[in-house]
């Protein structure tokens, strides 16, 4: 397994050389290597229906949780099976259908690269890699639809679908990790559960499950395009048409559902009304309906497909969560089969009539006939036509039989499947009929040919399969269906694909809902232009509160909300932002007293303050006012000297004679490089109105009001032990030749022996100051070459050893 | 005294704030000047409160010649060399800021804040 | 004192290394003082591989971060020096000594440049070794310090000038913040020491809860620091600065005060300790738990603004730049999902569960991914209307660049989709770890807002990649720089790559960095076990904490 990933993941790389030298075999040296990948899978079959898993497992992170561990079981088998598969017949078509882009060569290597990464998403057992590959498939994605990246259209359907996927995929990393960790809790494996084969029973019991489930399918649904993520999938028809068979109808778009049915043994809760299968009945019942019922409106060769392929999504995603899983599995099977040959005629319709609309076209049997012919089959298939030998037709009867085996639900169901049914045959009809056989509008744009063999191969091949599906069962069919069942079911299984009338007549209830179905589908053909108009009103209604126009929404309200936040908050104002930043800590602040409910208790006694600090704190607070006030420059230094000084003086009295003969010190420096600079700077203005002012009042005293309130509250608080005892043991030696720092003063032996890492630091911070003020002067004199005052500097370097 | 110096500790806080929050950037220097002044308070009043909420007059921790410990209170060393790292620190800053505002001013010819709006978008 | 010297050992060789480029900064002579490039590089090197030798520091609250944090510091320091020196034209710095051409920063060779870059690195690494509320304090400064004047003079343009003002006086205020945070934690415990606080905390929280001055205490810090990480309430300055200086400077500015921040984060909060109960003030039975009711809620809220703020700024960003400051914030919002989460305290955890060696190891990647990008904005350049060439900041100058500019096109694609967190590309494996840590800590609402952020992040990011990519060139094509950056960001951007197939070794060692941090000391177990015979005695059942 690891070597056919390794072997495309070279290919990818290999692809523009192959495309250099290959010229037009191209196509047919690429599809080799998938097809010969897709032959040993085949060949993997009998093993894998006898239950029998291959597993691989080479250890990479396994700190992280990860190992680079792959299982084939049936489902996976089902999924290698169509990519390897399809994968070569779209690579033998892309090969004529890409002929003459410029840049065929990277084509390829983002398709194959794709095809890599599917695979590798198949055949992953480990929850991270799963993930790393599911990433990958929507990034080659985004590629491959952006690829004609000349068109707008394409640039932006690849923007929206990984969007919309990649937000599903983020949410689903997130529900895979909360799963893994809910999964070691079980299993009492510390760091979670990694591998999906050693999931432990009993997760829906786990107190995370309801997240679980919840983000994994934000990511299988968005992924696999349901309602209502669903609007990705017609936007990323823009993509050439070989990557819309491919990626978009056939192996991507079911990466979603993969997953689904690969957690479905381990999230099941076993009944119809637990929150997983409540969950995926409700979105793909409604995504089968609405996928079908959009469809019908459209003309576009492909969004009509694409429209349908959402619906067929929903079916599978309804049929897992209904508990059928032969029926989940036959339809994927036989959907991968007749939508990838309509995509890939359409395709053909596109290359070599040069006709995209459906509405327009027609006979189109006389230049095509074989193209006609895997059409006519594709849609007869999709149709479900009754007692057709088809696959189309096996897997819908199975769909109908589980609708009306729904418990409480059969009646709604039931409605839902034959009305999206009904609508799905107008769809093949329109697809698979009209464009060969209806009535033409015009001539076609183009001389109307039939396609080279490379782009025929794999519709007529895909076409024909699905007869051998449906008559020939047991060749390949039954097994496959089988072991994908038992997966699924995780349980022993049997399928029964069985085409024989006895058979049917048993379920002539199911067979006779599939006529009416037919029925009401050629009716909706014949009156379809009535049947437009009767369905205008939903449109406008879908145009203004439709899934996309609420993705348009979002993405405009993201845009409005960034653009009123820059207007107010991020406007460039200094001002602006240290008022925002103030208010929100005082919001922060509001909220935290008012949780605690903590208010300071205030226990101070007026007694012991003498008249000596009286007058220090009534000069202080004069000043700190005044200071605010003055319009002198020299006024205000002078104030602010007082304030220093006081200040000073003030722990000079509570024993701190060191701080306060530093603080004089520097005050004074300070005082005379202000005056020094004072002449170099602007007069004080006063800009801002008085409501400002008043405001910016308030906001301060509110401030200084809180930090009164906290430094009283800090001082009614019980303290532990200082550690000043400490210092003062270890200043001087009990013994003249004592361990200790000699020092006598308490506060310098803080600085240079216990602390002296600080002070160092200290020092530089002092020392950056002084070159950033050196370098700020210098840089001026560089550009204007007048000497401005270095006094500055040099004052600060000579500062430097004071302290 | 406390209960005093929590209120001049509000008050400077609030006028740096005051100052803080004025557009001529030259104002922006006081503000943080206040601010110094007020965070070297709040350390010693954090420090030198006791827990009735009063505050004395204590010695020095100095010790006396001769002896080897200092006998009986002493104010507590620890915060006043936390102090003094936050002066000189102060000091850096000021410096730093009087020649960055008067560069500024030079350079951008005003002093007034919402005329600063090069990179604004 | 030895064994300090020991642990200092790379921060006193990066400042002799400072000293000596500042010497030959002022050389006369212009090929010796072009030596200050390769010196600076030189001590760098030397600081990274004494780092990675130093040994754990029993008296730190995270005794093993040494290494790894400084080893980290060294080698984007390394990389910032490369790119510093990148933007640097041989040619132009000969043409300006001779007096034919004006002077532009970013263009020449400036010491002075280098030694303020070194001094932050410094200022980093001290950080890294703090055991006190005053080194930290100091360390703290001596980062931003220096960044104010590099952000100053980076360019002579005008809005260097004011992102120079700006970001000052925004650092100042919130320098004096989390000043007046140190100062209340000192005043409700008694010490500056972390681990003291620590023991002073677990005590106060077995008798009765935190000290509420403490706990304002802690939380001013926080929010003070908010700055350097540039976190809501403090992150206005990012778009400004950022924009304002040149690309290499901003480069920086997005690695060095954000990993000092979340290294002073982490000590305050690994003294706090991630063993409260759930939703309360008191310790946890078993002393695992989440940090104390009111600073997990302010962190929380500000984590989630933090992420919101940034990403929704980013949306509509026309400037490179500009767009990349606020992704900058965002990624902060990020980080501080794991530093809630915390370390995983429980013995038999994985080291998925460790948030705060997610955080190291996201800020490594982050900060090299984003040098990448930054790289990439200093390599191309325009005339302007002036005459002298300026950087280019619009995105649409990115247009096509994979096509008139494969190296540095790719190195863009590849940096933002990094950033974003694509796999396998690292920045995936980064939060790939942010994710495990943070869910496994029970924080599941969070980390589903850190998704839906991230899926806002694709929008802005996306652009980054499909300009270059998928859009065709338009109009000349941006000149390079004729310098080796180019080179640089190529190497750069294969090492990614190579790293993100084997991340191990390095998740392995941001995971030992965060050992042991914000365990239980055996102060603790005895005030747990004392609050545990107290609620016995009370006859009350002990909650058990589901985790």
């Amino acid at each position: 397994m690891m070597l056919s990933l390794a072997i495309l993941a070279l290919l990818s790389v290999a692809a523009p050389w192959v495309c250099r030298y290959a010229g037009p075999a191209r196509g047919v040296v690429l599809a080799a290597f998938p097809l010969g990948i897709g032959a040993w899978f085949a060949s993997k079959i009998p093993a894998a229906a006898d239950g029998e898993g291959i597993v691989e497992s080479v250890a990479w992170l396994p700190e992280l949780g990860l190992e680079l561990s792959f299982r084939l079981d049936g489902l996976s088998l089902l999924f290698a099976l169509m990519v390897t598969l399809i994968g070569a017949g779209v690579l033998l078509y892309a090969g004529a259908y890409m002929k003459g882009h410029h840049q065929i060569g990277r084509f390829f290597c983002y398709l194959i690269g794709f095809m890599t990464s599917m695979l590798g998403l198949v055949l992953a057992d480990n929850l991270i890699l799963l993930f790393i590959f599911w990433e990958l498939t929507s990034i080659t994605s985004y590629l491959l639809i952006g690829f004609n990246h000349d068109k707008k259209e394409s640039r932006a359907g690849a923007l929206q679908a990984l969007m919309v996927t990649g937000l599903g995929g983020l949410a689903m990393l997130a529900g895979l990790v909360v799963l893994a960790f809910a999964a070691g809790d079980l299993a009492g494996v510390a760091g979670g559960v990694w591998n999906m084969s050693e999931l432990p029973e009993g997760l829906s019991g786990h107190a995370h499950y309801p997240w679980i489930v919840a983000l994994v399918l934000a990511g299988c649904l968005t992924k696999s395009a349901q309602f209502p993520f669903h609007f990705w999938l017609p936007s990323a028809m823009a993509a050439p048409s070989p990557v819309s068979a491919y990626l978009h109808s056939s192996t991507m778009v079911k990466a979603g559902v993969y997953l689904i049915a690969r957690l479905h043994p381990n999230l099941a809760t076993g009944t119809a009304e637990g929150l997983w299968e409540g969950l995926l009945i409700g979105f793909g019942a409604t995504t089968m309906f609405v996928g079908a019922y959009l469809a019908t409106r459209q003309t576009l060769y492909k969004r009509l497909l694409a429209y349908s392929t959402v619906s067929s999504l929903g079916v599978m995603v309804m049929l897992i969560g209904m508990g059928h899983p032969d029926a989940a599995a036959a339809y994927i099977l036989a959907h991968a089969m007749f939508k990838g040959c309509l995509f890939l005629v359409a395709g053909i319709v596109d290359h070599e009539a040069g006709e995209k609309d459906v509405a327009e076209i027609g006979r189109l049997f006389r230049a095509m006939p074989a193209t006609a012919l895997a059409a006519v089959l594709a849609g007869i298939s999709m149709a479900g036509v009754p007692l057709a030998p088809l696959a189309g037709f096996v897997a819908k009867e199975k769909m109908i039989k589980a609708g009306l085996d729904a418990g409480p639900l059969t009646a709604l169901l039931t409605a839902l499947i034959i009305a999206a049914g009904s609508f799905t045959v107008f769809i093949a009809i329109m697809t698979g009929f009209k464009p060969f056989f209806g009535k033409a509008s015009r001539e076609p744009k183009k001389h109307a040919h039939e396609a080279p063999w490379p782009m025929l191969a794999a519709p007529v091949i895909l076409a024909v399969l699905g007869i051998v599906y449906a008559l020939v069962p047991a060749l390949f069919a039954t097994p496959v269906v089988t072991a994908a069942g038992e997966a699924i079911k995780g349980g022993p299984f049997e399928a029964a694909l069985r085409l024989d009338a006895f058979y049917y007549y048993e379920i002539s209830l199911a067979l006779g809902l599939s006529l009416l179905a037919t029925l009401i589908g050629v009716g909706i053909y014949f009156g379809r232009g009535l049947w437009v108009k009767a369905t205008s009103p939903f449109a406008k209604l879908d145009g203004v509160v439709g899934p996309a126009k609420m993705y348009d929404y979002a993405m405009l309200g993201l845009t409005k909300g960034s653009w009123a936040q820059t207007r107010v908050l991020q406007n460039g104002s200094l001002q602006v932002y240290i008022k925002m930043t103030l208010v929100a800590i005082l919001g922060m602040f509001a909220w935290a007293i008012w949780r605690t409910g903590f208010l300071p208790s205030v226990g101070t006694n007026f007694e012991r303050t003498g008249l000596l600090e009286w007058v220090l704190i009534i000069s202080i607070a004069v000043s700190a006012i005044v200071a605010t006030r003055l319009g002198s420059r020299l006024a205000t230094v002078a104030v602010l000297g007082v304030i220093g000084y006081a200040v000073a003086v003030v722990f000079a009295l509570y024993g701190g004679p060191d701080a306060a003969m530093t603080q004089f010190a520097v005050e004074t420096l300070i005082v005379v490089i202000f005056v020094l600079v004072v002449y170099h700077l602007p007069r004080f203005a006063v800009y801002s109105g008085l409501a400002v002012r008043v405001m910016d009042l308030l906001l301060a005293a509110t401030f200084g009001g809180v930090m009164a309130c906290l430094v009283l509250a800090a001082g009614s608080q019980e303290l532990f032990a200082p550690i000043s005892a400490y210092f003062n043991e270890a200043a001087m030696p009990e013994t003249p030749d004592g361990q200790s720092a000699y020092g006598r003063n308490l506060v310098n032996i803080i600085l240079v022996d216990f602390r002296s890492v600080d002070t160092l630091g200290e020092l530089v911070v002092l020392g950056i100051a002084a070159i950033g003020v050196y370098t700020l002067m210098k840089l001026r004199d560089d550009q204007e070459g007048t000497p401005v005052a270095e006094r500055e500097g040099d004052e600060d370097q000579s500062e430097e050893g004071d302290a | 005294m406390s209960l005093l110096l929590a209120v001049i500790i509000g008050m400077l806080f609030a006028s740096a704030l005051y100052m803080m929050m004025r557009r001529s950037f030259v104002k922006l220097t006081i503000g943080l000047i206040l601010i110094g002044h007020s965070a070297n308070l709040l350390i010693f009043t954090c420090a030198a409160t006791r827990r009735d909420g009063s505050m004395e007059r204590l010695p020095p921790g100095l010790i006396e010649e001769g002896q080897t410990r200092i006998e009986g209170e002493f104010a507590d060393p620890l915060p006043f060399a936390l102090i003094l790292t936050a002066i000189v620190i102060a000091f850096a800053i000021t410096a730093f800021t009087l020649v960055l505002v008067k560069r500024a001013y030079q350079e951008v010819g005003t002093d007034d804040l919402d005329n600063m709006r090069t990179t604004d978008r | 004192m030895s064994s300090l010297l020991v642990l200092l050992a790379p921060e006193i060789v990066l400042f002799i290394t400072t000293c000596i480029v500042m010497i030959v900064g002022l050389w006369p002579k212009l090929e010796v003082r072009s030596l200050a490039m390769p010196i600076a590089g030189m001590g760098l090197l030397i600081a990274g591989v004494l780092a990675i030798n130093t040994p754990a520091n029993p008296e730190s609250i995270l005794p093993n971060i040494i290494p790894y944090a400084k080893a980290m510091t060294a080698g984007v320091g390394l990389l910032l020096v490369l790119l510093l020196a990148g933007t640097v034209d041989r040619s132009y710095e000969a043409a300006v000594e001779r007096g034919e051409l004006r002077f532009n920063p970013i263009h020449t060779n400036r010491a002075e440049f280098f030694a303020f870059f070194l001094f932050s690195l410094t200022g980093l690494m001290l950080c890294a070794s703090a055991t006190d509320l005053i080194w930290l304090f100091l360390a703290l400064e001596l980062v931003s310090l220096p960044t104010y004047v590099m952000a100053t003079i980076s360019t002579r343009k005008l809005r260097s000038q004011e992102a120079g003002v700006k970001y000052f006086f925004l650092g100042a205020l919130g320098a004096a913040i989390f000043l007046y945070g140190f100062a209340l934690l000192y005043g409700g415990t008694g010490t500056t020491n972390l681990i003291g606080i620590r023991d002073a905390l677990a005590e106060q929280a077995a008798s009765g809860g935190i000290n509420p001055i403490a706990m304002a205490g802690i939380i001013l810090s926080l929010i003070g620091i908010s700055f350097k990480i540039a976190a809501v309430p403090m992150h206005f300055y990012t778009a400004d600065v950022y924009q304002g200086a040149a690309a290499p400077v901003s480069a920086m500015l997005a690695f060095v005060p954000k990993t000092a921040g979340f290294i002073a984060m982490m000590g305050i909060l690994a003294a706090v300790g991630w063993q409260y109960a759930p939703g309360g003030e008191t310790l946890a039975a078993d002393g695992v738990g989440t940090l104390p009711r009111s600073i997990y809620v302010t962190l929380a809220a500000i984590a989630v603004l933090t992420m919101t703020v940034g990403n929704v700024l980013a949306l509509l960003q026309r400037s490179i730049k500009r767009l990349l400051a606020y992704s900058s914030i965002a990624h902060t919002g990020y980080m501080l999902v794991a530093l809630i989460a915390g370390p995983s305290i429980a013995a038999e955890a994985g080291i998925t569960s460790n948030g705060l060696g997610a955080v190291l190891f996201y800020l490594l990647v982050y900060g090299v991914t984003n040098i990448g990008t930054f790289a990439v904005v200093a390599c191309l350049e325009r005339p302007q209307p002036d005459g002298e060439a300026d950087e280019l900041d619009d995105l649409e100058d990115l247009r096509g660049l994979c096509r008139t500019r494969p190296v540095l096109g790719w190195v863009m694609v590849i940096c933002a989709l990094g950033l974003l967190g694509l796999p396998p590309l690292l920045g995936f494996w980064a939060k790939f770890l942010l994710f495990t840590s943070a869910i496994s800590a029970g924080e599941i609402a969070l980390v589903v807002i850190l998704g839906l952020n991230s899926a806002i992040a694709a929008f802005y990011y996306l652009k980054l990649v499909t300009l270059p990519l998928l859009e065709e060139p338009e109009g000349d094509a941006p000149a390079t720089t004729p310098f080796a950056s180019r080179t640089f960001a190529g190497v750069l951007s294969a090492a990614l790559v190579l790293l993100a197939i084997i991340p191990t070794g390095i998740v392995d060692a941001a995971m030992e960095a965060a050992d042991r941090a914000g365990t239980i000391v055996p102060a603790n177990i005895e005030a747990i076990e004392r609050s545990i015979t107290a609620e016995a005695l009370r006859d009350e059942p002990t909650p058990i904490i589901d985790r």
